[in-house]
């Protein structure tokens, strides 16, 4: 093996390799690209990121040797990530249920046939998944989700809407929560997990214009899609603990990615108004308390790895925290971005998708934010969960 | 001390102690009757060996880091204790790192069976509003030193002073040298603040040592992990009687607790401590092993955590509804000291500007 991975022994040569490795697989330009060419442009740097990460054996370098991966132990990942914000790479947006929770779904729960039909794909062709969960009745309140899914010989028909698919648009599959019996007891108890190819007739994406100008996310419809039963990851009605062992499949690296690219943009930020608006005490100041806010995100994020380096499933309470501090600082820092330079920081620029939460296009940046206020657990349920589970407070 | 255990066992039997001395009644009849330290409390610090912690064996003491002394100092906080602890350990700090072993020894022995100390926060030189001059063996002092926390009980007045060329002098004196101090209340009657006023005081030439900048660094980076710690403990002890309220006090037949607009706050409260506490032990572990980057770190913990604490503690005075405003509670002890603490030993522009100095001139993080 060349590249990186041929010194996975030693952490500190894996680092220089990385970082040797970086400036000659980055896209050319991507940022401009992605900017200037829109959409498509922004498909090609992420299909053309996921090869040059393919071709080192990097992009799946975390799965297990058997599945054409090299068990990079989580440390090793780290280096990657943090060599990456440093290089200001592209991130994988594109892939991140494709290389984090569908392979984990598989690995834990899948059947030696699915991992055999989809993996392989996922990994060499970098083939695009989704996930099909919040509905528009089901966001806060996951378990009430009621798209259904009827047995009907060896196939389930589905019929209902999922919402906020993240590239819905251009996947290939997707990881669906159905409910398979209206009548357990418990809602949680009623639901399946499924494999769905986006393709399969029946099937509709209707993507939702965004705050920012973009259309990531999606509505997808499901009218008497008919899936064959093979498709049912683990046992039928054992969906919602599946869905939930694997939430966590990216094992706290997007947020780590996220926090180290902030800390670079904090820098870069600091740099660029030295000579500018920094010199407005009023300004600094505000600037200048953002920073004690990264560092603490930087630490607690370090923390969580650890955790989860030690024990996988772990963090839970950890990452509640961490989710709500970054969201709100995220959000802060980017609005006050956003003013630092005035009236300019106003006028509309092109989407920069692939760059992290803080691209530096910081009203558009500012506005991306609420995806982290609201999804995955708005703020409110983060409080509600800290309030109720960890300080013991009266539902 | 490199085992995580003892530091752990070490906090265990800090918080032992305190539970039974330092119990809230016990602060809020202190804090009615007078204020500055608390005596009986004081000697058990003492004899305990909390003082001694810092101190090298051969003087009496364990010669521990502040991976040690930073959960003393939470614990400390934590039950807003009136005791000059974080001062008079870094009153050693500065004997330690800058003074010449002979000088230093019977200072150092002195501290750890329980003489109290106090200092001039280690800031810029030209903060020093005293003048030294030198005559044969002796010193002169002349000129004001303000802000010296504790003073008027402490056995040592560890000043600044400069000669009039440049340099600056760190000067020691003793209670029997008679300082003239005056001294005023705070509104935290857990300490009290003194200006000392020299004119010509004469001093054997022994008590004075330069002072080096490294080394004051050192110190200010010591004060803000102690004052972070603080504010950590603080701010857990408040958080946590608040929340006890919340559960138990009921109003419209449920516990008020209960009301998401409430739960909501203390929920983010808790979220900021989480965050000062990895902020500090993070900045704690960089100043033990000495890295380049530890005083910037530990201002940002000081300036994070003593802010958190300020807003955690006002806003759970206000949980407390009239309760919270009547002396007999402890809330506003909690709320005094915090707001204290965020002056002491520079305040949060300070710090912030001292944890992103070397953003300014474009180094990366």
């Amino acid at each position: 093996m060349t590249g990186p991975l041929a010194h996975v022994d030693d952490i500190d040569r894996f680092r220089a390799a990385v970082r040797a490795w970086l400036p000659d697989a980055i896209p050319k330009d991507w940022r401009r690209r992605v900017q200037t060419g829109g959409e498509a442009a922004y498909l090609d740097t992420q299909r053309e990121w996921y090869a040059a990460l393919t071709s080192a054996g990097l992009a799946t370098a975390h799965w297990p040797a058997a599945w054409g991966g090299c068990d990079l132990p989580l440390s090793h990942q780290i280096v990657l990530h943090e060599e990456m914000a440093r290089a200001d790479a592209p991130n994988t947006d594109l892939f991140t249920i494709t290389l984090y929770h569908m392979p984990a779904t598989l690995f834990a729960h899948g059947t030696e046939a699915q991992c055999r039909a989809y993996l392989e794909g996922a990994r060499s062709a970098g083939v695009v998944w989704c996930q099909g969960f919040s509905e528009p009745g089901a966001g806060s309140d996951l378990a009430s989700l009621r798209t259904r899914a009827e047995r009907r010989g060896n196939s389930y028909v589905i019929n209902g809407q999922k919402i906020w698919s993240s590239y819905g648009r251009w996947a290939d599959y997707c990881l669906l929560l159905a409910r398979t019996n209206p009548d357990a007891p418990r809602k949680h108890d009623g639901i399946s997990y499924f494999i769905v190819d986006m393709k399969t007739p029946g099937v509709t994406v209707r993507p939702i214009p965004q705050i920012t100008g973009e259309a990531e996310f999606c509505e997808v419809f499901f009218d008497d899609v008919m899936v064959p039963a093979e498709n049912l990851i683990g046992a039928e009605n054992a969906g919602w603990q599946i869905a939930q062992s694997t939430l966590t499949a990216e094992r706290g690296l997007l947020i780590f990615e996220n926090s180290e690219r902030l800390k670079h943009s904090y820098a870069r930020d600091a740099a660029a108004g030295r000579d500018s608006w920094l010199k407005d005490p009023v300004k600094a100041h505000t600037f200048a308390s953002f920073f004690p806010r990264i560092r603490a995100l930087n630490h607690l994020v370090a923390a969580l790895l650890e955790e989860l380096a030690t024990n996988p499933h772990g963090g839970g309470e950890l990452s509640t925290y961490i989710k709500l501090h970054w969201a709100v600082l995220l959000q802060d820092y980017t609005g006050f971005m956003s003013t630092v330079n005035g009236l300019s920081g106003q006028v509309e620029t092109r989407p920069l998708r692939g760059a992290g939460a803080t691209s530096g296009e910081h009203f558009y940046d500012f506005l991306w934010s609420y995806s982290w206020t609201v999804a995955g657990g708005t703020n409110e349920i983060m409080r509600n969960v800290i309030a109720e589970r960890f300080l013991g407070l009266p539902r | 001390m490199n085992d995580s255990l003892d530091i752990e066992a070490l906090r265990a039997s800090v918080a032992d102690i305190l539970a039974k001395e330092c119990d809230r009644e016990a602060v809020v009849r202190h804090v009615a009757a007078g204020c500055g330290p608390m005596q009986p409390l004081w000697a058990t610090a003492a004899a305990m060996g909390w003082l001694a912690l810092p101190i090298p064996p051969e003087l009496g003491g364990l010669g521990l880091g502040l991976d040690a002394l930073v959960p003393l100092y939470e614990e400390l906080g934590r039950v807003a204790a009136p005791l000059p602890v974080l001062n008079t350990l870094l009153t050693v700090d500065a004997i330690a790192r800058m003074a010449p072993h002979q000088t230093s020894a019977p200072w150092l022995e002195r501290i750890a069976a329980g003489a109290m100390a106090t200092l001039s926060a280690p800031l810029p030189v030209a903060a020093a509003g005293l003048s030294v001059t030198w005559e044969g063996d002796h010193l002169r002092l002349t000129g004001t030193a303000s802000n010296l926390l504790d003073a008027r009980d402490a056995d040592f007045i560890l000043v600044m002073a400069s000669d009039g060329q440049g340099r600056c002098w760190r000067v020691m004196i003793e209670k029997g040298d008679a300082p003239v101090l005056t001294t005023d209340r705070l509104w935290d009657h857990g300490h009290t603040l003194s200006v000392l006023r020299a004119d010509g005081l004469r001093l054997p030439a022994s008590r004075a040592f330069a002072s080096q900048p490294e080394a004051e660094e050192a110190v200010l980076t010591h004060a803000a992990l102690g004052l972070a710690a603080e504010a950590v403990g603080g701010a857990q002890g408040i958080l946590a009687l608040t929340v006890d309220h919340l559960k138990t006090r009921v109003q419209f037949g449920r516990p008020i607790g209960a009301f998401q607009a409430l739960k909501h706050r203390v929920a983010d409260h808790h979220t900021r401590i989480v965050a000062a506490r990895a902020l500090l032990d993070a900045a704690t572990r960089m100043a033990v092993r000495t890295d380049e980057r530890a005083g910037s770190e530990a201002s940002c913990a000081k300036a994070f955590a003593c802010a958190a604490y300020v807003d955690i503690a006002r806003d759970c005075l206000q949980l407390h509804g009239g309760m919270g405003f009547t002396a007999e509670q402890v809330c506003h002890i909690y709320l005094k000291r915090a707001c204290l603490n965020a002056q002491l030993h520079g305040d949060e522009t300070r710090h912030l500007t001292r944890a992103m100095a070397h953003l300014l001139v474009g180094e990366a993080i």
